[in-house]
């Protein structure tokens, strides 16, 4: 058969076939963008009443309205696929994907984005429009909103790897659901999802940075919300790092991944 | 082109681990360091198969079929032993080998569930990196040949098993397959869909001369589309015949199925071997070449009054009953 | 009161067999806990910052999160059925309920427990603890208004549920409703104007939850008391009284067959 096709092309394929069935999704997309909503409406009061009597340090109510949307944007974008991966070697349906001819983590990788990427345009839409309606000023700069964006994105690229890495788990340990777990608390915590980690000590900020969830939430959102380019290039620079960490991650991982998984057999 | 599956002497030990014990410090060991039992799943097994060829891999639950089938297509690699498959060593080469197989699970899919039968097609074209030129030429005509026009356009989610099952063929056959593996391919489906499925698998092979490894529960499907017949049991090769010679030499064997009114049978013959031997019902395998049947009939009527008999050639099913029988007696 | 006494039963066993797989109910129990108190951190970093939000303190934060956490809690272990009663209403489940000679609603709700429940009534516990203390027996009044909580929570999930029968694949729409109702809940109220605040007490019924108990023990006033403990009863009764009418109309076979 004669094959023209570049080698990529399927990824690529995979990628645009999960992007394009975002339809089949609307009832969880509104779902996610609906807690979102209520999300930032709470918060919108919270932080308008906790600033009423003193004056405090960094940030406005306004500024932690934003900064809340953009982490939010970035965290609710992300695709379950560690569940997905789960699912398919508790089932079975694991075999009948490895003996295609492509990378199994870079083919459920590429799927997975395609979600997400789907995820990220429709809540960014929501963040957005929420943020600016309910703080009544829309704060980033165009020109620093168009510039510093992609940062969000990025992260959710860097996010996704990390998950299909814990979806790798599942050849070891069948059920994923406590990893799962702890990264979604660490998300929280240490890559200050709710609050910047300006507000919290220097002991645990200076922990914080020891984990990619600072350059994923903290940092872009601070970034864009202040306009602050050295911020903005911080999170570049630790995410391209993060991300170079978890290839090589992978790479290792996989082959003793792989033999453990022959315990399940046939 | 010469043999495209070679095995020699391929092994298989699977380490298990126990079943984790009760009490909270036993169990946190275990989680440590697990105990583990070696389990065999394949002993020296010896296989080879001819470009062509349409091959049948049989033997009871826990034989080595599906690890068998793994090994070959590089899912698992084998603890000893060499494996090589279109001239390459499958877990090495996995996805360079898979761009030149075909698989089809019966109990699992490649079809994309919620999504147009198309839409999967499509996604195969990318995945086995087809020109679109072919993949246009080749849809059509398996369109043609497994009539699934009508499918193209609807969610697999609504299809009927029989109909998802030849999508699964169209799907697995895109890329022009040197070996199709068949795991279990007609479960579930009806007499008139398991026909279909045999006729068209049959055909392409024929036509494309295409490797066809096949395991399956269902003698029908061997009968229909096999040539060759290898028996697995307990990890070891136990037969390796022609499909035509295994039958003959069960030629000269009859089956009598005899439902008597007595309890036991004391009925013992050297040239009858008992398939089944229970109060009131038994099954026996009589060799026509050293006691004729109407002498088998005699002798059984004189162990007293039966209810009923019946004779009949020996199915592909009892013959393989029969074998397994014979490998567990020679143990 | 054989009625009673058949709930007790009921609940024992449930509660029993999610008890019976010791490590899997450590493991699940452990981990609400900790699930809890890292959610919890947020208000700890929060008021490191922020001394008050208009009269709320420090105290009064983890006295609300601690009764929303145990009406959640004591909701999920002694009736964990509310979570899937709207896919047992759309799946045609109810008809083996149907069959026994016992109420049908108390079944299904007490069909089930959740192990993690148990996380959550620790982190309630130890919560209430930390705030108003028990040597006072105010401890002992908030695990009362807890309680109260919970009936309101229990009584939203059978009304959101009891929908089902009427409209067909609203099982996730009724989970997230209440997952809403418990976010609403876990924060002060009194941030909002009185038209949000008047949903809240009303349509959705987060205030019950820890709002309005945690006003009652800072106020002391009786008819707040009377207001909690009377919206109980009566979202109570709503709920029992929307299933039985769904009830009755499943078993005249109108129930729409979502899964052929």
């Amino acid at each position: 058969m004669k094959r023209s096709e570049p080698a990529w092309g399927k990824y690529a394929a995979v990628f645009l076939l999960s992007f394009g069935s975002v339809r089949q999704r609307g009832g969880e997309l509104l779902g996610r963008l609906l807690f979102l909503a209520i999300l930032l409406f709470i918060f919108s009061h919270l932080w308008q009443v906790a600033f009423e009597g003193s004056a405090q340090s960094k940030f406005t109510d306004k500024e932690l309205l934003w900064y809340l949307a953009l982490t939010e944007w970035v965290v609710l974008s992300l695709h379950g696929v560690q569940v997905e991966m789960e699912r398919d070697i508790q089932s079975g349906q694991i075999f009948s994907l490895l003996s295609k001819p492509w990378s199994y983590p870079l083919s459920q990788y590429m799927e997975a984005l395609g979600h997400s990427f789907a995820n990220f345009l429709i809540l960014g839409g929501g963040a957005v429009g929420l943020a600016w309606g309910l703080s009544g000023s829309f704060l980033p700069g165009p020109w620093t909103f168009l510039l510093f964006v992609p940062l969000l994105w990025s992260a959710v690229m860097l996010g996704m790897i990390f998950q299909t890495i814990m979806g790798l788990f599942a050849f070891w340990m069948l059920d994923v659901q406590p990893l799962a777990w702890i990264w979604q608390k660490a998300i929280f915590i240490l890559g200050g999802l709710l609050l910047p980690l300006s507000f919290y000590p220097d002991w645990l900020e200076r922990l914080a940075m020891f984990t990619p969830f600072p350059a994923m939430l903290f940092l872009p959102a601070t970034a864009l919300v202040e306009g602050q380019m050295s911020l903005a290039l911080e999170a570049m620079v630790l995410q391209v790092g993060w991300f170079l960490g978890a290839l090589i991650l992978v790479k290792l991982l996989l082959p003793k991944l792989e033999r453990t998984f022959e315990r399940i057999g046939g | 082109m010469g043999e495209v599956i070679i095995c020699e002497s391929v092994s298989k030990i699977f380490r298990v681990p126990r079943t984790p014990p009760t009490g909270v410090w036993a169990g946190l060991r275990h989680w440590f360091r697990p105990q583990t039992i070696a389990l065999g799943a394949l002993d020296r097994l010896d296989l080879r198969v001819q470009a062509g060829e349409r091959v049948a891999l049989i033997g009871p639950n826990g034989a080595g079929k599906s690890t068998t089938i793994k090994i070959l297509t590089g899912i698992m690699a084998p603890s000893s032993g060499r494996v090589s498959v279109l001239g390459r060593v499958p877990v090495q080469e996995r996805t360079r080998l898979a761009l030149d197989i075909g698989t089809v699970f019966g109990q699992r899919s490649q079809l994309w569930y919620h999504l147009a039968v198309r839409e999967s097609l499509q996604m195969q074209r990318h995945i086995y990196e087809l020109t679109r030129e072919h993949y246009r030429a080749r849809l059509e005509e398996l369109c043609r040949v497994f009539d699934v026009h009508d499918l193209l356009d609807r969610p697999v989610s609504q299809l009927s098993l029989g109909q998802r099952m030849r999508c699964e063929l169209v799907a697995s056959l895109l890329h022009r397959p040197q070996i199709l593996f068949l795991d279990e391919p007609t479960i579930g489906l009806d007499v008139h869909a398991k026909a279909a499925m045999r006729h068209l698998v049959l055909e392409q092979s024929r036509q494309d001369g295409m490797t066809v490894l096949l395991t399956s529960h269902d003698t029908g499907d061997i009968e229909s589309l096999c040539d060759r017949v290898l028996i697995i049991h307990a990890g070891r090769l136990l037969i390796d015949e022609d499909l035509t010679q295994l039958k003959s030499r069960f030629f000269g064997k009859r089956l009598l199925k005899v439902t008597s009114e007595n309890e036991v049978w004391n009925l013992e013959h050297e040239a009858i071997v008992y398939l089944k031997r229970q109060p009131y019902v038994a099954e026996l395998l009589v060799d026509c070449n050293r006691l004729s049947i109407d002498q088998a009939i005699r002798m059984v009527l004189a162990m007293g009054p039966m209810r009923d008999i019946t004779v009949s050639e020996v199915p592909l099913e009892e013959i393989i009953k029969a074998v397994y029988k014979e490998a567990h007696e020679k143990k | 009161m054989r009625l009673w006494s058949f709930f007790w039963t009921l609940i024992g066993v449930n509660v029993r067999a999610s008890l019976a797989l010791k490590r899997s109910f450590l493991l699940q129990m452990s981990f609400m806990l900790a699930n809890n108190f890292i959610f919890f951190m947020f208000w700890w970093l929060f008021f490191r910052k922020v001394p008050e939000v208009r009269g709320w303190t420090y105290a009064d934060v983890t006295l609300l999160y601690g009764i929303v956490a145990g009406a959640y809690g004591l909701t999920v272990v002694l009736f964990g059925g509310v979570r899937n009663l709207s896919r047992l209403i759309e799946e045609g489940g109810l008809d083996s309920y149907l069959t026994q000679p016992k109420p049908v609603l108390l079944q299904t709700l007490c069909s089930r427990s959740f192990a993690a429940g148990w996380g959550d009534l620790a982190t309630a516990l130890i919560l209430i603890g930390a705030s108003v203390g028990y040597t006072s027996g105010r401890g002992l009044l908030a695990i009362v208004l807890m309680l109260s909580g919970a009936l309101v929570l229990l009584a939203s999930g059978v009304l959101l549920s009891s929908l089902s029968f009427w409209i067909p694949r609203l099982e996730s729409f009724s989970r997230q409703v209440v997952e809403f109702l418990i976010t609403f809940a876990m924060y002060p109220m009194h941030i909002y104007d009185t038209v949000v605040r008047g949903l809240l007490f009303t349509v959705l019924p987060a205030a019950y939850l820890g709002f309005l108990p945690v006003q009652i023990l800072r106020e002391e006033r009786l008819e707040l008391w009377l207001w909690q403990l009377g919206a109980s009863l009566v979202y109570l009764v709503l709920a029992c009284l929307l299933f039985r009418s769904g009830l009755r109309r499943y078993q005249s076979g109108n129930r729409i067959m979502t899964r052929v």
